[in-house]
């Protein structure tokens, strides 16, 4: 475990923006049938997702949550020094997303853009990225955003995956603070199992592969230009790679599950999160859920289950967030958020087609 | 982000690979008319660039870099506490390409490992980011690999092709005792992001891309699309006026321009009433290289010296993006570069896993 300490810097800041339309399991009963369906749901804790409208790309959910920030928090946009995008669904290639996000959001030729790409670990990685980075600067504030509309790469024949993922976006807020505090985070990268989870063709490996999609030997329909999990490889990672690093974390730092108002969780799977809580005896009840509404949604899934559950309590908690998926890659953070600072769920379909 | 300044970490070593296969801008010659290849020949200065195989990627480049640098710097490897590669070329859409060099390098598990998505402004990006992330954490090393194959995503169709080469670097970046060892000014103007830009093969919806915006590049359509006159416009412009208030007080031995084009270079030069001897410039064996541009300059040009040397560089490139950075490094750990068609072979992943 790699652990680092970042002081007198605080989340000061959270929304979270998805999509309008929910769209229930239920709909799926026609491809994967009522039984299939119902033990998906009953196995992953996910009843409704919501999926971005065709021209909506995952810049715009997390655009659409900044402007939120920005607002609510009456900031001076020309304090921001930095804005880090985390996605893996970009709206170009070239360049990085968060170039169109500062221009969106008007921001200063001072501040520094660029996509950071991650899946689910993706928030607290680049967490660190900005509390780090912002830190060693003259700014005041720093945003970290993250979208991903995953459907854009799911096989719709692929039951474990289409049903499982929901698209969206957040934007939380960076700031100096002269409040002594400590965030602590520890890190963890495993390339040895990248295949785990993986979207082979499409970037510059495995270049020229066919677009069709043909019967895998799981009997799955897909293609390689499709996410592919590796379910057992996954779930192992999942319910002990994982656990173990939150444990080793709060043993460095002295605490136990007591030592947190809140344990914030990659929404990977509700069972999964079951057997997390039942390794670390981690009470169920300090474990906020967003699966059954809003499915696993990626780089998003942690300030979307704090949106969700904890928007604007009169509390200043602390958490132990965990965030962990393909690389494989995974890290967990001691971190006290001032709960007032977190704005409810926006429901969103505007896109910014500049 | 503003002005950085690291006292405690300095530039311990610079690594650089290159696709061993040479290509000549006359080699366009059947392709597009004597005037383009004429134009980039004498105004952008280009004459061989290095063109990666199909199987090669950006990463492969940079491992090879990597290896190098870990191997003459002898470096134990549990030291090593992130590994972050600044590219536009990824391996795959998922996941990170540095996780994979994590396993490749057999770098510890106890890392942090990313992409960042940024080309030509790459080098002063990468060295604010990790060297924050380096200050953050308790380990003596971090790994900055950056690199391109462009040749792969510029159209053999679009003239800019003829510049685009491939390369990848790997800067070593370590705690250090001295004093104020390494100094940052980046900057970003988003008015400009459509003058590069690479629009399909991405997320955004069926973009709509109209013929005004394309002028007459409609053959690139599908790949990079690059205004070279917008970026020396830019370079001439906003590029010149910042780097010009980035030197000034500051010692050194050698300026490393972004290497876009020689007029661009020289244009800079003259404005900034530069001393020529301290500009250096390889873009006539390499062509544009994007953000491994920096550190392959300053490994084929000053590889080889002795003793402390003081460099400052300016980048900048898509977004449009701007860095400058200055610091002093040892000459001997200044790596030749390495000519290389290697590639991962355990990398091709299709649904025969």
């Amino acid at each position: 475990m790699l652990e680092s300490s970042i002081y007198n810097v605080e989340i000061d800041g959270i929304a979270v923006a998805v999509p309008v339309q929910p769209i229930e399991l239920t709909s799926f009963y026609d491809i994967f049938g009522e039984e299939g369906v119902s033990s998906f749901t009953e196995m992953t804790g996910i009843k409704t997702i919501y999926r971005a409208r065709k021209e909506q790309a995952a810049s715009d959910f997390a655009i659409v949550a900044a402007k939120k920030i920005i607002a609510e928090k009456n900031i001076n946009i020309k304090d921001i020094g930095l804005l880090i995008f985390v996605t893996q669904k970009p709206d170009f290639r070239v360049p990085s997303t968060a170039f169109a996000i500062h221009k969106a959001l008007g921001l200063s030729d001072e501040c520094a853009c660029f996509d950071l790409n991650l899946a689910c670990s993706g928030f607290l990685f680049g967490l660190h990225c900005a509390m780090s980075s912002l830190s060693c600067s003259g700014f005041k504030y720093a945003l970290v955003l993250t979208g991903d509309t995953s459907v854009r790469t799911l096989s719709p024949f692929d039951k474990t995956m289409i049903m499982l993922f929901g698209d969206g976006g957040t934007a939380s807020l960076i700031s100096k603070t002269q409040n002594p505090t400590r965030t602590s985070f520890s890190f963890k990268t495993d390339g040895n199992r990248f295949k785990s989870i993986i979207t082979p063709a499409g970037a510059y490996r495995n270049t020229g592969l066919p677009l069709e999609r043909t019967a895998w030997d799981d009997g799955i329909t897909r293609s390689d230009y499709d996410t592919h999990m590796k379910g057992m490889e996954v779930f192992n990672f999942s319910i002990s790679d994982v656990p173990k690093l939150i444990k080793s974390h709060m043993e460095l730092l002295n605490t136990t599950p007591e030592s947190y108002d809140y344990f914030a969780l990659h929404q990977a799977n509700l069972y999964m999160l079951k057997q997390i809580a039942r390794k670390l005896k981690i009470p169920t009840e300090k474990i906020p859920i967003s699966l059954e509404k809003y499915g696993n949604n990626s780089s998003n899934s942690i300030p979307l289950v704090i949106s969700d559950n904890l928007a604007g309590i009169d509390k200043t908690a602390r958490f132990m967030m965990c965030g962990f998926g393909a690389g494989l890659s995974w890290a967990s953070c001691d971190i006290t958020i001032n709960m007032k600072n977190v704005f409810s769920i926006i429901h969103t379909d505007e896109h910014y087609n500049n | 982000m503003g002005s950085f300044s690291f006292t405690d970490i300095s530039v311990s070593a610079i690594a650089c690979a290159v696709p061993d296969t040479v290509v000549s801008v006359d080699s366009y010659n059947q392709k597009f008319d004597r005037k383009i290849i004429e134009r980039y020949r004498d105004e952008f200065g280009i004459n061989v660039k290095r063109v990666s195989s199909v199987l090669q990627t950006a990463s492969d480049l940079a491992c090879e870099a990597a290896a190098l640098v870990i191997g003459r710097k002898d470096i134990e490897k549990e030291e090593i506490g992130a590994v972050v590669f600044l590219t536009k070329t990824q391996d795959y859409r998922s996941p990170a390409t540095a996780a994979v060099i994590q396993h490749r390098l057999n770098l510890p598990t106890d890392i942090i490992a990313y992409d960042i998505i940024i080309g030509g402004s790459g080098f002063g990006y990468g060295i604010q980011t990790v060297c924050s992330v380096l200050s953050s954490i308790p380990k003596r090393y971090a790994l900055l690999l950056i690199g391109d194959t462009n040749s792969k995503q510029v159209s053999p169709m679009c003239e800019y092709s003829i510049a685009a080469g491939d390369a990848a670097s790997c800067i070593l970046l370590e705690k250090s005792e001295k004093v104020d060892n390494i100094s940052v000014r980046s900057f970003s103007d988003s008015l400009y992001i459509s003058d590069i830009i690479h629009k399909k093969g991405a997320f955004r919806y069926d973009p709509v891309i109209s013929e005004s915006e394309i002028g007459n590049q409609k053959a690139c359509i599908n790949d990079l699309i690059v205004n070279p006159d917008s970026v020396s416009k830019y370079a001439s412009g906003f590029v010149a006026d910042h780097l010009k208030d980035f030197i000034d007080g500051k010692n050194f031995n050698y300026l490393a321009i972004q290497q876009e084009s020689n007029a661009i270079s020289e244009n800079l030069s003259k404005k900034l009433d530069l001393d020529k001897s301290k500009v250096i410039s390889n873009i006539g064996k390499y062509g544009n290289v994007s953000g491994a541009s920096i550190p392959l300059l300053i490994c084929d040009i000053l590889s080889g010296l002795k003793g402390e040397i003081s460099i400052i560089t300016c980048s900048f490139g898509e977004g449009f993006s701007s860095s400058f950075t200055h610091f002093s490094v040892n000459a001997g750990d200044l790596f030749p570069v390495i000519e290389t068609n290697s590639y991962f072979q355990y990398g091709e992943v299709s649904h025969k896993f």
